[in-house]
């Protein structure tokens, strides 16, 4: 019996000798905050507003907001929607609230939050009733940006005919994790272009990005987000409109290929659309393959609703 | 008593398996390797951090950046009383952004320093090693995006010349069975000789008017063969002389036919591109010798003679190194 304790015990010091422990440190700059699809997250906190509230009486409304996304919000817009028979402010208040949120960094790897608390008033609900069911609604409006900076590869030998071994290879580039905002850039797909007649020893790196709205809200004009927070009515044209800058190496793409320069959009549908962007000078067909860096950035606005149903009771008095 | 025994004979297994476990095989010290074998050249490796595999960026400062090379000559060009052209060879670092990895004085080529690369020989039998050094920094301006991941390229393209001298028959008399012989025509294999294209093999035939040799040789080495004098073309940028041109298809896989002697009489050999030059297919190539009877006509019985094959190219090889770079902004 005790040899065979010795020996297990000897079988067990040789196997633990030859395990590494792991030191389980990570880099603490190695963290990616340009990830996940998430935006600004919104969410009433909890009883306010309470599930039922009695007529002709204050309650609270108090919204807890988190930008859980990688780009900061400046004049951001929450608006409060009542049935305004039975519910209203307390006291005389704009159309909309306006909030700064920042968000995630490798200093703030959560984002930043905000409670934003509102005195609302029920109204009488009315003499044949006992009660009365009304939805207190919740509006956020704000820009953001979709930030991608990847590494592209720039192969002048568009043909494989340069009989080398080679830095890098142009392939699609697939963003399966998101980059920290509800537009994501889903799928980068890389072409290298022979030049125009004028330009024969050159290549033109053609880039064709696939964009897609991944969160639970709308896409809207950065120049239309205070709008959709108010009650001006907004157009359909005011949908689903991104800006899109592009740039490789430091040097802008050209993303709006036979029309001006500047400006580029993409305009969504059924929450997703691709657009073109291409190397405006391009790059001597001798180099040979190289990494170049590419960075990609989305300007829009964003909106979303979220809502609670409430139940307005009557004081009923004997 | 028997118990102790057995304890004892257990005790001594485990321990007898713990000291296997813990030996290395020892190379023996006394097989000194031959000067003139293997398929190395000229190898390089990056040295240990330089390129580091990662680096932080803050936004304010350049941060330095170091490539740095070990460079060895691993074969048995050039030998005492060669002429060393070994400075012909270049080392090029390419695979990034020159914009933001920037290295001084715009330096991606280094020249080969011929002093400190000795073939392998017997004095010498590790062969010659230098370092090849790249600095510059990289600069936060122009990294526009957060993490930068571009890979490392160095090419080394050099010159190299592999020498043969295996014994060959030359029989007067090649038909004649009742004569005995010191040696017999045939095929003779051979080793490697210290060079990254090899002569593998060499086939004899005979006629009643001349001797034939098959020279086969084969590119045993991991990297490209290329013509010797079209070294120049191999730099990735193919932009600093205005006469540089990028290789093309027919500059590679030929190999120069210096010298095919056997003694002191020359051989007749084809076929031969641009009449110097053997084409490799897949690697592998051969030419045709052959030595007229008249050298050896006086000769009434079969002999054994060294035959001297010299052949010179340029080679190409390449290695890599992923590096990652992450721009970190400060808290302020």
């Amino acid at each position: 019996m005790k040899i065979k304790i010795l020996f297990i015990s000897i079988i067990f010091v040789i196997i633990l000798s030859g395990c590494k422990g792991s030191s389980g440190s990570k880099p603490i700059t190695d963290v990616d905050v340009r990830q996940g699809t998430d935006g600004l997250v919104m969410e009433f906190t909890k009883n306010a507003p309470p599930d039922k509230v009695f007529e002709d009486s204050p309650f609270p409304i108090a919204m807890h907001l988190r930008n859980k996304g990688a780009s900061d919000i400046k004049q951001g817009f929450l608006a409060l929607g009542f049935e305004k028979t039975y519910v209203d402010f307390t006291e005389e208040k704009k159309e909309s609230i306006e909030f700064e949120i920042k968000g995630k960094s490798i200093f703030n790897i959560n984002g930043d939050e905000e409670f934003i608390t509102l005195n609302a008033k029920t109204k009488k609900v009315g003499a044949q009733s006992e009660t009365h069911p009304s939805t207190i609604l919740a509006t956020s409006c704000y820009p953001y940006k979709t930030i991608l900076g990847t590494s592209a590869c720039v192969d002048t030998d568009i043909f494989g005919t340069k009989l080398r071994d080679k830095a890098c290879e142009v392939k699609d580039i697939q963003f399966s994790k998101g980059q920290g905002s509800p537009v994501t850039i889903t799928k980068i797909e890389t072409r290298m272009l022979p030049s125009a007649d004028q330009e024969p020893d050159k290549v033109k790196p053609h880039f064709i990005i696939f964009v897609e709205n991944k969160g639970n809200g709308e896409v809207i004009a950065s120049d239309m987000i205070k709008d959709a927070c108010s009650n001006k009515p907004l157009n359909y044209k005011d949908f689903n409109r991104i800006k899109i800058k592009a740039s490789l190496s430091g040097q802008g793409l050209n993303c709006n290929i036979g029309e001006k320069e500047d400006g580029a959009e993409i305009r969504l549908r059924e929450k997703k659309d691709m657009i073109r962007c291409t190397l405006k000078d391009g790059i001597d067909r001798k180099q040979d393959a190289y990494t170049a860096p590419l960075q990609i950035e989305l300007d829009y606005g964003y909106t979303f609703t979220i809502s609670k149903d409430i139940i307005i009771e009557k004081i009923l008095t004997y | 008593m028997v118990k102790r025994k057995v304890k004892f004979e257990i005790l001594f297994l485990v321990l007898l398996l713990i000291i296997i476990s813990g030996c290395s095989k020892l190379g023996g010290q006394g097989s000194a390797k031959g000067s003139e074998t293997g398929t190395d050249g000229i190898i390089i490796n990056f040295l240990e951090n330089n390129p580091q595999d990662s680096y932080l960026v803050s936004s304010e400062d350049d941060e330095p950046i170091s490539v740095t090379l070990e460079v060895r000559n691993k074969g048995s060009y050039p030998r005492s009383e060669e002429v060393n052209e070994l400075s012909r060879g270049k080392i090029y670092i390419s695979g990034f952004d020159r914009d933001i990895i920037r290295m001084d004085d715009n330096d991606l080529s280094q020249i080969l320093r011929n002093d400190y690369l000795s073939g392998v020989s017997n004095i010498n039998p590790e062969g010659g090693f230098d370092t090849a050094e790249f600095k510059g920094f990289i600069s936060p301006d122009e990294l526009v995006v957060d993490k930068y991941e571009p890979t490392i390229l160095a090419t080394l393209c050099y010159p190299y010349v592999t020498k043969a001298s295996p014994t060959v028959c030359i029989d007067p008399s090649p038909f004649d069975d009742k004569q005995k012989k010191v040696c017999k025509i045939g095929s003779t294999q051979l080793s490697s000789q210290g060079a990254p294209i090899t002569i593998t093999r060499i086939d004899q035939e005979a006629s009643s008017n001349k001797i034939q040799f098959k020279l086969n040789i084969k590119n045993d080495g991991n990297g490209d063969v290329i013509r010797v004098n079209d070294l120049k073309k191999c730099n990735p940028y193919g932009d600093t002389s205005s006469d540089s041109e990028t290789l093309k298809r027919k500059d590679f896989d030929r190999v120069e036919l210096i010298r095919a002697t056997v003694g002191f009489s020359e051989l007749e050999c084809g076929p031969l591109d641009e009449g110097r030059f053997i084409r490799l297919f897949n690697g592998e190539g051969y030419v045709l010798c052959s030595l007229d009877r008249a050298s050896f006509e006086e000769v009434k019985s079969a002999y054994t003679t060294p035959l001297n094959v010299e052949l010179k190219y340029g080679y190409r090889s390449t290695i890599s190194k992923p590096i990652k770079i992450s721009k970190i902004s400060s808290i302020s």
